[in-house]
C-alpha cells in the first residue's frame, strides 16, 4: 500500500499529531537518512539493547505432545488408565487418562526433567527454558498455526518474521532478511510467512533444501562475465535515465538492486551449499542418516544463514499430530530432530553465536492427558496447556517456567499466551511490542494487537 | 441505565428519563446510586475489607482493573467501590450478598472456560473463600471516590459533520478546468509549470495508463506525424484508447484491487472459488461499457434486488453481487455466529472502504476512535448484511463444511447457453457413478411403467367405447368414469415420479462433473466446467436488526440497533432504514450513490486521479477519515466530484477530462524550483516518473515478443482445479493461459503467479487501492535470470530478425519496440559494444541479450 518512504513520513506525521506511539525509534531515526534511497531492508536501530540478534524458529506442525517430551507429570503417570469424568478433559464424558509413555529423567546441573526421546538434546538441558504453561486460542491446526505465526486467527495479519525485519531490517543485504525453509503447504500456508499489509519486501522468502534454493538465482544461459557485460549495459541505461530525470529515489534503488542481485547470485548458492561444510560437521547434525537427514539439513542451513546475518529463520517439520502412533511415529519424529537440534546448539555455542541467537521450539498446541479412544495409541488436541521451549540469546536456561495442572491438561501457573511469547521475542530482539506499529487502514497495528506481556521470568 | 433499572425507585427512573442520555449526567446519577443505595460499612466490615480484601484485589486484580492499569481490561475497575458497582463491559460483576450469582466468583473459580480470572493463574482456595465471604457480607467497601471512571468520550456525530469529507462538495466559482485549479495553486506557491511532454513520451504514457500496453512503433509514428494540433491529435488518440477493449482490462483490474478479488478462500482452508472469474469478467465489461459508477455500485451491492430486462441481464446483476462473496474467510471458525459476524464484518469493511473510503469496520468492537462512527452505526449496517445470505460455495465448519465445495451455496444462472451446460463432462467417480446408475435404472423402470400405464389406459378407453354400445344407463357410465380417473391418477403419479427422477439424475450428473478430474483414470476435463453457477448473495428469509456485539464478541450481546446507515453521512435523523421487508441492501446502495452522499464521488474520482498521477489528491485513497491525509487540492476534488455526478457518473468521461488537461500532459523530470518548494510534487508542476504495475509490465513483454493473445480466455484455470484445498498456484499447464493478458491469470490467495508476486501485486485478501512500490533485488534477479523473461527476449529478437535485415536498423528498432523511442548516440555505441562482447556467436542470441538488457532497464519499468 505504501512505499517505505511514505510509511516513514506517515509515521512521523502521526507522531507529530500526537497519535501513535512516540518511540518509533527505529523508524524515526531513519528519517534523517530518507534523503537518499533507502532499502526497505536496511538495518534499523533497536528500541533498546537487544539480547538476541536473530531468531531460529523451529516449527513442529501438528501439535507435539508435551506429556511425552518436556512436561514431566508424575501424577499423570500415577493415574494412568484411570477413568475420569471431567468437564475439562472429556466435556463431561468418561475418559481414560493416559500416562506419559516415555520415561523422564533429570539432566544437567539444573536437573531439568526431559524424556528419553531426546538423549542428545538433553545434554543441553542447562540451556533450555521449558515454557510449560503455554496456552492458545484454538484447538484446530490451521487456526492455531496462523495464531502462532501471526498472532491472529480472525484476520490476515503480518507474520512474526515480517514484523521482525520491518522493525530491524537485516544486516546482510546480499541475502533475504526473513527466510522460511520447507514451510508446510497447509495449515494456513503462505499466511504463516506472509507480510499481509506490511510492504511485500517484508514477507518471508521460501527456501528449499538443496537445488535452487531461491527462484531466479541462476542464469542458465550466460556465464558470469557475459552477464556482467549485460548488466553494465543495463546500468548505463539506468544512469542515462537518472541523468535526465534528476535525483529519484526509486531509480537509484533500481540501480542498487541490480548490484545486490548480482552479489546474491554468488552469496545465496554459497550459503545454501551444504557441501562446503566438513563431513564432521554434517555428521554432527545427523546429515546422511536416514532419520535425521531432512531436519539436519534444515538446521545446518539455518546456522549458515544465521552466520551470514539473516535475521529470522524458520525451519519446520510436520507429522506431530499424534492421534495415534505415540509408540511409533512420535519416536521417529523425535529422533528426526533430536540430534540435529543438539548439533545446531553445540555448533552455535562453539562459534559463540548461541548467546545472541534465539532458538524457539514448538508446535501450534499440545495434547490432552487422555487417551484418544479406547486402545488407540494417541492423544487428542489440547490448546489449553502445552509446552514450547526457548534457548540462547537472553534466555535463562535450565528451568521450567510455568506449569500445567498436575495431570498436564490445563496451564494454571505463569501462563504464557502466544501474544506474550511474541512480546518476549520482540523484547529479546530489542523491540518494545507496543511501539512496533504500522499504520494501515487508518490505525496503528501491532503484532500483539492490544495484548501481550513480556515474560520476565524466562529472561537471563 | 442498567443500575437504574435494578435499584431505581420510581422517582429515580423519572429523573433518568428527564436527563436523557447525557453521559455526564448518567455518571453523576450512578455515583448517586452508589452513594445512597449502599449503606456505609461498619468499622468491623472496614477492618475486614482492609485486612483481607484490599490487599487481595491489589495484588491480583489491579494490574488490569484499576486507574493505574496500563491497559484497562473489560472496562472494569476494582480499585474503588464505584468502579465495581458500575461493573464492566459485560455488566455487573459483584452482586452484594449473592456470591454464588456474582460473575467475579465464577471467574476466580475458573468455572467458565471463557472467563477465568486472574487469567494466568488460579487463586488459592482460601483467597476465593475470603472473596465469597466478603460478597456474602454485602461487599462492604469503604473506598471512596471513583478512580477516574475512564472518560470515554462519546462520539458527537453532529460535531463530526464539520469534517471536510463529510460536507457536501461545493462549487468554486470562476474555475472551470482542472488546469485552472492546479495552476492557481502553483502560482500561489510561486511555481511555474513545465511544458507538455513530447509526443513520443505522451503516447507511451497514455497507452500504458489507459489500456496497459505499450504503443507499437507504427502507432508512435502515426501519432508523432499527425498533422493536427497537439490538442486535437492527443484527443483523438485518447478516444481510440478509451474505446479499446484493453481499457476495461486495465481499469477493471484497478477495481479488482479495491475489492480484494481472488479465486480462492485463503486462510485456514484455502478452497478454490471456481466461479469467481464471472465477477472479474463482469467488472471488465462494466468498464468497457462505461457503466455509470452509481449503477455499478448499486449492482454490486444489490444486483439481486434490481429489476432485470431478461435472463442475461438478471444473471449479470447476480454476478455483480459476487463483490460481497469474495472475502477471505476462516472456514475453520467453529462458532457459527462468530463466522456469520466475521462475514458481515468483511462485507462492511470492503463496502465502506471501497465506496466511502471509510474504515467503518473499526467500530465493530467500540466506537470508532477517530471518526464519528458510533458502534451502533456499525451494527445498523451489520443488520443489513446479516439479513443477507452470502453464497461463496462454502459454509463454515459448523455450517456443515466438512465436505468443502457445495454448489447449493452458489447462485444458479439462467442464461448460460444449454450447449455450454451440456458440455459439462461426466467424469468417472465410483460412488456417484454408482448412484447415477441406480437412478438411471429407476428412471428406466419408471419410464417403462409409465408407457405400460398409458397403453393400459388407452386400451381401457377402447374397451369402454366398445362396451358402451352394450351397457346402458347411468351406473355404467359412472363405472367408466372411475376407471378413467384411476388410470389417469396412476399415470399422473408416474409422471411426477419420472420428473423427480429426471431431476435427481441431472443433479447427480452435475455433481459428478463438479468432482473434477478423475485421478484414477488420469482423465482431465477437456473443457472448463462451465456449469451455470456464480458467486453472489441473496436475501435472508428473515431480515432482522442486529444486536450490538459488546467488544465485538458474537456471544456478548447488547441492544438491538435498527438497520440503517452511517449517521454522519445522513441528514439528521434520516439514517434509519424505512420499514422494509428486505434486508435493506438496496436502500444502502441507493444511499451510497445518492448525490447527497459527500464521499462516494470524491473517493472514486480520487481513485482515478491516483492511477493517472501516481498518487491521489488524497493520497490515502482508501481512507478519507480523520487518519487519512487531507486533499492537496480540496476545491479541485470537489469540482471533479460534482462534474462526475452531473455528467452521469461516467468513468470514461472523467478520465478523458483528466488526461486531456495540461496537468496530465506535462513533462516529467527536473524542476529545480519545485524540488525546493514542493519536493513531493503534490502541486504537479511537472509529471511524476511512475513505475508500471506488474500486469502492464508483463503484458508489455508479451506484446513486444509477439506472443500476446488479446482474446479473453474462457473462465479460469481455477475452474479446472479439483476443488480440494489449494496448496500451490493454479496450474497453468495449458500454455495458452500464459499468453493472455495478466488480468486473466489465476489469483489464488497465498499462491500468486510469480511475476505478480515479485512486482508488488495487490495482496488479494485486503482492500488495496494503492499498491506498494518496492524496489528489491528479487525483481532484479527476475529480469536477469527468469526463463519467461528470457523467452520473451528471444521471441522479440526473432521478430526483429524477421522484419528487419539491416543490423543497425534492427538495433534502433529494438529500442523502439521496447521503449517507444529511438536510442541516443551513446546508447547505440554502448549497445554495439555489448553486442561485440557477447559470448554468443549467433546474432539472434546476441540481440536477445540486448533486448533483455533493455527490458531490465529502469526505463522499461517506468513511465516518464
Amino acid at each position: 500500500m505504501m512505499t517505505p518512504l511514505t510509511t516513514r513520513r506517515d509515521l512521523l506525521k502521526a507522531t507529530s499529531c500526537g497519535f501513535g506511539y512516540l518511540a518509533l525509534a527505529g523508524l524515526a531515526n531513519e528519517a534523517s537518512a530518507a534523503q537518499g534511497y533507502q532499502s526497505p531492508l536496511a538495518p534499523r536501530p533497536t528500541h533498546f539493547g537487544a539480547r538476541a540478534k536473530r531468531v531460529i524458529f523451529m516449527f513442529m506442525q501438528g501439535g507435539p505432545t508435551h506429556l511425552e517430551t518436556f512436561d514431566y507429570k508424575p501424577e499423570l503417570a500415577a493415574n494412568d488408565g484411570k477413568t475420569v469424568s471431567s468437564a475439562l478433559l472429556g466435556r463431561g464424558r468418561e475418559v481414560r487418562l493416559l500416562g506419559p509413555q516415555y520415561e523422564f529423567s533429570p539432566h544437567g546441573s539444573s536437573g531439568l526433567m526431559i524424556s528419553s526421546l531426546f538423549p542428545h538434546l538433553a545434554k543441553h538441558a542447562d540451556d533450555l527454558c521449558l515454557i510449560n504453561g503455554m496456552f492458545t486460542d484454538s484447538p484446530a491446526h490451521p487456526q492455531a498455526s496462523v495464531m502462532l505465526q501471526t498472532g491472529s486467527t480472525n484476520f490476515v495479519r503480518p507474520s512474526l518474521g515480517s514484523w521482525v525485519i520491518y522493525g530491524l531490517g537485516t544486516s546482510n543485504q546480499d541475502l533475504p532478511g526473513f527466510v522460511t525453509i520447507n514451510p508446510p503447504g497447509g495449515a494456513g500456508g503462505a499466511q504463516n510467512y506472509g507480510s499481509a499489509f506490511l510492504p511485500a519486501a517484508y514477507q518471508g522468502t521460501r527456501l528449499a533444501t538443496g537445488g535452487d534454493a531461491i527462484q531466479n538465482i541462476r542464469n542458465k544461459m550466460l556465464g558470469k562475465g557475459a552477464q556482467r557485460n549485460q548488466l553494465d549495459l543495463v546500468q548505463s541505461l539506468n544512469r542515462g535515465l537518472l541523468d535526465q530525470v534528476g535525483h529519484h529515489n526509486e531509480l537509484e534503488g533500481v540501480i542498487e538492486s541490480y548490484e545486490l542481485a548480482f552479489r546474491m547470485q554468488s552469496a545465496v548458492p554459497a550459503v545454501v551449499d551444504l557441501d562446503r561444510e566438513a563431513e564432521g560437521v554434517k555428521e554432527r547434525y545427523g546429515i546422511g542418516e536416514k532419520a535425521t537427514d531432512n531436519f539436519g539439513k534444515q538446521c545446518l542451513m539455518a546456522r549458515r544463514l544465521a552466520e551470514k546475518g539473516v535475521r529470522f529463520i524458520q525451519i519446520s517439520t510436520g507429522g506431530w499430530d499424534q492421534h495415534r502412533g505415540i509408540h511409533t511415529r512420535l519416536k521417529t519424529n523425535c529422533e528426526g530432530i533430536d540430534q540435529p537440534i543438539a548439533g545446531l546448539m553445540s555448533d552455535l555455542k562453539e562459534r559463540g553465536m548461541l548467546e545472541d541467537t534465539l532458538l524457539v521450539w514448538g508446535g501450534e498446541f499440545g495434547r490432552a492427558p487422555r487417551e484418544q479412544a479406547p486402545g488407540q495409541d494417541g492423544r487428542p488436541h489440547n490448546n489449553r496447556g502445552y509446552t514450547m521451549w526457548m534457548a540462547g540469546g537472553g534466555i535463562k536456561g535450565g528451568q521450567r517456567y510455568g506449569a500445567t495442572d498436575p495431570l498436564g491438561g490445563v496451564a494454571v501457573q505463569d501462563k504464557v499466551h502466544i501474544h506474550d511469547l511474541h512480546a518476549t521475542i520482540l523484547h529479546l530482539l530489542g523491540m518494545n511490542h507496543e511501539q512496533l506499529t504500522y499504520r494501515y487502514a487508518g490505525r496503528d497495528f501491532r503484532l500483539t494487537d492490544v495484548h501481550g506481556e513480556v515474560v520476565k521470568g524466562i529472561l537471563a | 441505565m442498567r443500575i437504574g433499572g435494578r435499584f431505581g425507585a420510581p422517582g429515580v427512573a423519572r429523573d433518568v428519563a428527564f436527563m436523557q442520555d447525557s453521559p455526564m449526567r448518567i455518571a453523576l446519577f450512578l455515583a448517586f446510586c452508589a452513594a445512597t443505595l449502599h449503606a456505609a460499612p461498619s468499622t468491623k466490615e472496614i477492618a475486614f475489607f482492609e485486612k483481607e480484601i484490599r490487599p487481595l484485589l491489589a495484588e491480583h486484580c489491579y494490574q488490569c482493573h484499576s486507574a493505574d492499569a496500563k491497559n484497562l481490561k473489560g472496562g472494569l475497575m476494582l480499585d474503588s467501590a464505584a468502579g465495581w458497582q458500575r461493573g464492566g463491559d459485560t455488566g455487573e460483576v459483584i452482586l452484594p450478598g449473592e456470591p454464588g450469582e456474582s460473575p467475579l466468583i465464577h471467574a476466580v473459580r475458573y468455572a467458565d472456560r471463557d472467563l477465568q480470572m486472574p487469567p494466568k493463574y488460579k487463586l488459592d482456595d482460601d483467597a476465593i473463600a475470603v472473596l465469597e465471604k466478603w460478597i456474602a457480607m454485602g461487599a462492604p467497601d469503604p473506598r471512596e471516590g471513583d478512580q477516574a471512571a475512564p472518560s470515554i468520550a462519546e462520539i458527537d456525530v453532529e460535531a463530526g459533520r464539520d469534517y471536510w469529507a463529510f460536507q457536501k462538495p461545493t462549487v468554486s466559482p470562476g474555475k472551470e478546468t482542472i488546469d485552472a485549479f492546479i495552476n492557481a495553486k502553483l502560482s500561489e506557491n510561486g511555481l511555474e509549470p513545465v511544458p507538455a511532454a513530447d509526443r513520443t513520451t505522451l503516447i507511451r504514457r497514455a497507452s500504458f495508463d489507459l489500456v496497459g500496453l505499450p504503443p507499437t512503433p507504427e502507432q508512435v509514428d502515426a501519432f508523432v506525424s499527425d498533422s493536427r494540433s497537439d490538442q486535437e491529435a492527443f484527443a483523438a488518440l485518447v478516444d481510440d484508447l478509451l474505446a479499446s477493449d484493453g481499457f476495461g482490462e486495465r481499469w477493471g483490474r484497478h477495481w479488482l484491487d479495491v475489492v480484494r478479488y481472488a479465486e480462492s478462500m485463503g486462510r485456514t482452508r484455502n478452497y478454490p472459488f471456481p466461479y469467481a472469474w464471472r465477477y472479474r469478467d463482469y467488472v471488465i465489461d462494466a468498464f468497457n461499457a462505461d457503466k455509470p459508477y452509481d449503477v455499478f455500485v448499486r449492482e454490486q451491492l444489490a444486483g439481486d434486488l434490481l429489476p432485470a430486462k431478461d435472463d442475461a441481464h438478471r444473471d449479470a446483476l447476480t454476478v455483480a453481487t459476487g463483490f460481497l462473496a469474495l472475502g477471505s474467510m476462516d472456514l475453520n471458525e467453529n462458532q457459527r455466529e462468530q463466522y456469520r459476524m466475521d462475514v458481515v464484518d468483511e462485507q462492511i469493511d470492503v463496502t465502506s472502504r471501497a465506496v466511502l473510503g471509510l474504515t467503518t469496520a473499526c467500530a465493530r468492537c467500540h466506537d470508532h476512535k477517530f471518526d464519528p462512527i458510533p458502534q451502533a452505526d456499525y451494527y445498523a449496517l451489520a443488520g443489513i448484511f446479516r439479513s443477507t445470505e452470502t453464497l461463496s460455495g462454502y459454509a463454515s465448519r459448523q455450517g456443515g463444511n466438512r465436505k468443502g465445495f457445495r454448489d447449493d451455496l452458489l447462485v444458479k444462472l439462467d442464461s448460460v447457453p444449454a450447449e455450454v451446460v451440456a458440455h459439462e463432462e461426466l467424469v468417472y467417480d465410483p460412488k456417484i457413478q454408482k448412484r447415477l446408475k441406480n437412478q438411471e435404472k429407476q428412471l428406466a423402470s419408471v419410464n417403462r411403467e409409465l408407457r405400460q400405464a398409458i397403453n393400459q389406459a388407452k386400451a381401457r378407453a377402447n374397451d369402454r367405447k366398445k362396451g358402451k354400445a352394450r351397457k346402458r344407463g347411468k351406473r355404467a357410465s359412472q363405472v367408466a368414469l372411475t376407471e378413467k380417473q384411476e388410470a389417469g391418477k396412476s399415470v399422473d403419479a408416474l409422471k411426477r415420479r419420472q420428473k423427480a427422477l429426471q431431476r435427481e439424475v441431472a443433479k447427480t450428473k452435475r455433481e459428478l462433473n463438479q468432482r473434477g478430474n478423475n485421478r484414477k483414470k488420469g482423465k482431465k476435463p477437456k473443457r472448463p466446467r462451465t456449469a451455470n453457477y456464480a458467486m453472489g448473495v441473496r436475501e435472508h428469509e428473515k431480515p432482522e436488526d442486529c444486536q450490538i456485539n459488546i467488544r465485538g464478541e458474537a456471544r456478548n450481546l447488547g441492544d438491538s440497533v435498527p438497520r440503517g446507515f452511517l449517521q454522519v453521512l445522513s441528514a439528521s435523523g434520516a439514517h434509519e432504514l424505512k420499514a422494509s421487508k428486505q434486508s435493506g441492501r438496496l436502500e444502502l446502495a441507493e444511499w451510497m450513490v445518492s448525490k447527497e452522499n459527500p464521499l462516494t464521488a470524491r473517493v472514486y474520482v480520487n481513485r482515478l486521479w491516483h492511477h493517472l498521477f501516481g498518487s491521489g489528491l488524497v493520497r490515502t485513497v482508501d481512507n478519507f477519515g480523520e487518519m487519512g491525509e487531507r486533499p492537496s487540492h480540496p476545491q479541485l476534488l470537489d469540482h471533479l466530484a460534482l462534474k462526475f455526478m452531473d455528467g452521469g457518473w461516467s468513468t470514461k468521461a472523467m478520465i478523458r477530462e483528466i488526461v486531456l488537461s495540461d496537468t496530465y500532459r506535462r513533462r516529467s523530470g527536473r524542476h529545480e524550483q519545485a524540488a525546493e518548494v514542493d519536493p513531493e510534487n503534490r502541486l504537479l508542476a511537472h509529471a511524476q516518473v511512475r513505475r508500471l504495475e506488474a500486469e502492464p509490465l508483463r503484458d508489455a513483454l508479451l506484446a513486444i515478443s509477439g506472443s500476446l493473445n488479446r482474446e479473453r480466455p474462457d473462465g479460469s484455470p481455477v475452474l479446472r482445479s479439483n476443488l480440494g484445498e489449494m496448496r500451490r498456484a493454479a496450474q497453468l499447464k495449458d500454455k495458452d493461459w500464459l499468453t493472455r493478458r495478466s488480468v486473466y491469470l489465476p489469483i489464488v490467495r497465498g499462491f500468486l503467479p510469480d511475476f505478480l508476486q515479485v512486482f508488488d501485486f495487490a495482496e488479494p485478501s485486503q482492500v488495496m487501492g494503492r499498491r506498494d512500490v518496492t524496489t528489491v533485488s528479487t525483481q532484479a534477479l527476475f529480469f536477469m535470470n527468469n526463463p519467461f523473461l528470457m523467452e520473451q527476449a528471444r521471441a522479440a529478437a526473432d521478430l526483429l530478425f524477421t522484419h528487419e535485415t539491416d543490423p543497425d536498423k534492427r538495433l534502433v528498432k529494438a529500442y523502439r519496440v521496447a521503449l517507444g523511442r529511438s536510442p541516443s548516440e551513446k546508447e547505440i555505441a554502448n549497445s554495439k559494444r555489448f553486442l561485440a562482447s557477447a559470448s554468443e556467436s549467433k546474432p539472434r542470441a546476441q540481440l536477445a541479450g540486448l533486448l533483455q538488457a533493455v527490458f531490465a532497464s529502469a526505463e522499461f519499468r517506468y513511465l516518464r
